[in-house]
């Protein structure tokens, strides 16, 4: 079910009351259930799939905590097993598949394994990493194990971020549901407002941009360079209100039940570094990475040389966790040269910015970083957003070959006020961004008289209605 | 009241429902006034429909027709012919200011004539489409009682009764619905899918925000091309794009539009039964049909064939059987004035508008006694 269409309007309400509604002691089932439909709404027989990896982590949870030494690994293994089992058969079989017919072919080698005919499950890789951060950390023995299986399973299923995240920790999430939530009107209200936010970044802004993005990323030899550049810096935005905003409104929605979701983006494009982009971007995958890639793999006490293989690693994988496709590694990748780049680069950086006198003035020294990183991660959103690898390269040729200051859409159906649309609303959501920084905007208005709250509110809701998209498009993180 | 007391149990403030309620009501106050009284009507419906905002929201069709009823009203129209039709009919790809219906009003308007052309043409419409507009006029107090309506030679004789309507059709004529459904000319859509049209056909008729929120968009996105110079593709006779076209026409989905197979035109035939539907409900008023020509030039040999020619005979013979009046203009409209296969540039309009003025206008001619 997706948070933009009428099923989750009607959905909403009904579960939120009745899980008001109902005794504490059998909310949980309600929320299972919903999850169960909520879930179901997309690819009914995929929760067969979950269903299986909730099972094995259930009783592998309860025998790694009963057990001790070389036993209680292997249920760790089973467990990881069969969680990355399923992950590589239905997102990774046939992109290695692929890629070895391939090279089959070039060696002139008979390769009979032909590709599987399966759709991706909707949010298999959240689920997924979801569940194995619980068997991890009850095997490190930082997490009690679920002995409620109904709890357990909700713990995978939590309808609001159960598709796109966040990726929580047992830590955070299972106490939750066994705490009474009482109706708070305060905490509702701010749930509803950060439900409408991101209501308003995805069918506003994101989805605005995504008309121009597509557009021109399927047709980027009929634009110029300057073009596909601000199609580039279109598609961050987009990427980050889509995502964002299904986080906003899978935390809203959480929120008003007494659940907290951890906050998975941070202003993210107002960092000042690719490292600082990272603790603001997607905080919950990278978290995930770090705690279990990174650090296992011994993070940044070790050698150098072990300190950037180690940071290749998680980024390489990060790349091939979000799709099974050679740019998307790719893009992992250039994350990952970027930071042992600027690691190597440091001192040298720092005698730059000392020699142009720009860290003397503080605001343009934050200014330029701001700039530059933006402008890495923007570059590196093309290979994520081409449709191919060769894709990409053409349209990296064209930015630095084709120096026209020509910026027109017309060739590919855009009109200048779908452009003139998508820039104000990038410039809203930057000015907010900016005003978030050091207010907390929902707690300031609140406190104005109720005429300007409501006619703040009123032009808002107003707006989304004008200008949002309700086509009901998907989330572009649904397919990871 | 057993949910809000059991609310009211579990520690819900009635006072937060309650705040809910007034914001929404409030705002949905401020709006439908808004719509009623300062919302001009001519950003809905301007000599014909808003075809950029139907195509995403059909049922933005009903303030469609309330704003043609506003235009009846405000301008005290007594005499008026309501004009139905395909693409050809609303006028493709020019401005609504050049369209048959837009043209015949320049006409009245010269002569001095009261009569008013209003077009509610809309392309890829059916006759299924065709009859269940005359309906939704009809529901509306819209008269009927002087009507043009057009069609192509390809949609007489196809499977789909109706493309926009049949949520409509469902609503205004549920018989027929339910005939088309069992024949399989429609496929009955889920419970579910259903319950969903119904609730955005009611969101649309009854919250004016989410009815006329596309005409607002719409506005605004004109307005803004305009300011900004946005370059709109020039109207081009056919014969400057003829590789395109000829490359098109012969595209194997597109062939039927000029198919020389034998058109069965019986009382099977879905379009047959909704053009019986329509000669019942417009039985004594004056109702007139026009086959609209196609571009022979451009169709080569298509329309010169013997099928096609035989088929045209039996689609003016299934008219006169049913006593209706009955235009075929194919082979009467220059080959110069087209711009593709069947629509026409402005010229081309104009010439059709002329025509049928001359002969709607002659008294007794049509029996079109204004």
């Amino acid at each position: 079910m997706l948070f933009n269409s009428i099923e989750f309007l009607i959905f909403f309400p009904v579960v939120t009351i009745l899980y008001f509604v109902l005794p504490h002691k059998i909310r949980w089932f309600l929320l299972l259930v919903s999850s169960c439909i909520f879930y179901m709404a997309f690819v009914p027989k995929y929760i067969l799939i979950l269903g299986f990896t909730i099972v094995i982590d259930f009783f592998a949870g309860i025998f790694i905590d009963k057990l001790k030494g070389n036993n209680k690994r292997i249920f760790l293994i089973i467990s990881l097993l069969s969680n990355v089992g399923i992950l590589f058969v239905f997102k990774y079989f046939n992109f290695f598949n692929g890629n070895v017919a391939r090279l089959a072919n070039m060696l002139d080698w008979n390769y009979p394994i032909s590709s599987l005919s399966i759709i991706l499950p909707i949010g298999l890789s959240f689920h997924t990493f979801q569940s194995m951060s619980y068997i991890i950390e009850v095997f490190r023995g930082k997490q009690k194990p679920e002995k409620h299986f109904g709890i357990y399973a909700l713990y995978v299923m939590y309808y609001p971020q159960l598709v796109a995240g966040p990726i929580e920790r047992p830590q955070n999430m299972l106490w939750q549901f066994h705490t009474v939530h009482k109706f708070d009107a305060k905490r509702t209200s701010e749930g509803l407002k950060l439900m409408a936010w991101g209501f308003f970044k995805k069918l506003v802004i994101a989805d605005n941009l995504a008309l121009l993005v597509n557009a021109a990323y399927k047709a980027p030899n009929s634009l110029s360079g300057l073009s596909l550049v601000v199609a580039t810096y279109f598609f961050a935005f987009q990427i980050y209100c889509d995502f964002s905003g299904y986080t906003d409104i899978a935390r809203g929605a959480s929120k008003i039940m007494g659940i907290e979701l951890m906050e998975n983006f941070k202003r993210p494009y107002l960092a000042k570094s690719i490292s600082e982009f990272w603790k603001r971007w997607h905080i919950s995958l990278t978290s995930w990475f770090t705690d279990y890639v990174y650090i296992s793999l011994g993070g940044n006490r070790c050698s150098k040389w072990k300190w950037y293989r180690n940071t290749m690693v998680v980024f390489l994988l990060s790349g091939l966790w979000h799709g099974a496709a050679w740019t998307y590694v790719i893009w992992g990748g250039l994350n990952g040269f970027y930071l042992v780049f600027a690691i190597l680069t440091k001192g040298i950086r720092k005698k730059v910015s000392h020699a142009c006198r720009i860290d003397r003035v503080p605001i343009i020294n934050k200014i330029v970083k701001v700039f530059i990183t933006f402008n890495l991660i923007s570059f590196s959103w093309i290979f994520f957003r081409a449709t191919s690898f060769r894709s990409a390269i053409s349209i990296i040729k064209k930015i630095f070959t084709d120096f026209s200051l020509e910026v027109n859409f017309d060739s590919v159906g855009i009109t200048r006020y779908q452009v003139v649309l998508c820039c104000c609303a990038i410039v809203l959501l930057v000015i907010v961004q900016i005003l978030q920084r050091s207010r907390h905007l929902s707690e300031e208005i609140a406190k104005k008289p109720l005429v300007l709250r409501w006619g703040l509110y009123y032009a808002g809701l107003f707006i989304l209605i004008i200008f949002g998209v309700f086509n009901t498009s998907s989330f572009i993180y649904f397919q990871f | 009241m057993l949910l809000v007391l059991v609310l009211q149990v579990r520690g819900v403030t009635l006072k937060t429902i309650r705040k809910l309620i007034i914001f929404f009501a409030v705002f949905y106050t401020i709006t439908q006034l808004f719509f009623s009284f300062v919302f001009p009507s001519r950003y809905i419906y301007y000599n014909r429909l808003n075809y950029d905002v139907f195509k995403d929201n059909v049922y933005t069709i009903e303030a469609t027709v309330k704003a043609m009823k506003s235009t009846i009203e405000k301008d005290k129209l007594e005499n008026y012919i309501i004009f139905i039709g395909d693409s050809v009919g609303y006028g493709t790809p020019g401005p609504p200011e050049k369209t048959m219906s837009a043209y015949m009003n320049n006409i009245a308007k010269k002569e001095g004539s009261p009569i008013r052309v209003l077009n509610i043409g809309i392309p890829s419409t059916m006759f299924g489409d065709f009859y269940t507009i005359i309906k939704l006029l009809n529901k509306y107090d819209i008269s009927t009682q002087n009507l043009i309506i057009n069609f192509s030679y390809w949609e007489i004789n196809a499977k789909t009764p109706a493309y926009w309507f049949k949520h409509y059709l469902k609503e205004l004529d549920y018989e027929s619905y339910k005939k088309m459904v069992e024949t399989g000319a429609i496929k009955e859509e889920s419970t579910w899918q259903n319950i969903k049209s119904e609730l955005y056909h009611f969101a649309n008729k009854n919250i004016d925000i989410i009815g006329y929120s596309g005409f607002i968009s719409n506005k605004i996105k004109n307005k803004t091309n305009i300011a900004l110079d946005q370059p709109t593709s020039a109207l081009k006779v056919w014969s400057n794009k003829k590789t395109t076209l000829i490359k098109t026409i012969n595209l194997p989905e597109n062939r039927w539009y000029y198919t020389d197979k034998a058109f069965v035109l019986n009382d099977n035939s879905t379009q047959i039964y909704f053009l019986n539907k329509i000669a019942e409900i417009q039985k004594g008023k004056n109702t007139l049909f026009f086959l609209n020509a196609m571009n022979d030039e451009l169709l080569a040999g298509a329309t010169y064939k013997e099928g096609f020619q035989n088929n045209l005979t039996t689609i003016s013979k299934c008219f006169s059987d049913r006593g209706l009046k009955f235009i075929d203009y194919n082979q009467k409209v220059d080959y110069t004035y087209f711009s593709d296969f069947v629509h026409l540039l402005p010229d081309g309009y104009k010439f059709m508008a002329e025509d049928l003025w001359k002969r709607i206008h002659a008294k007794g001619d049509l029996n079109y006694a204004f």
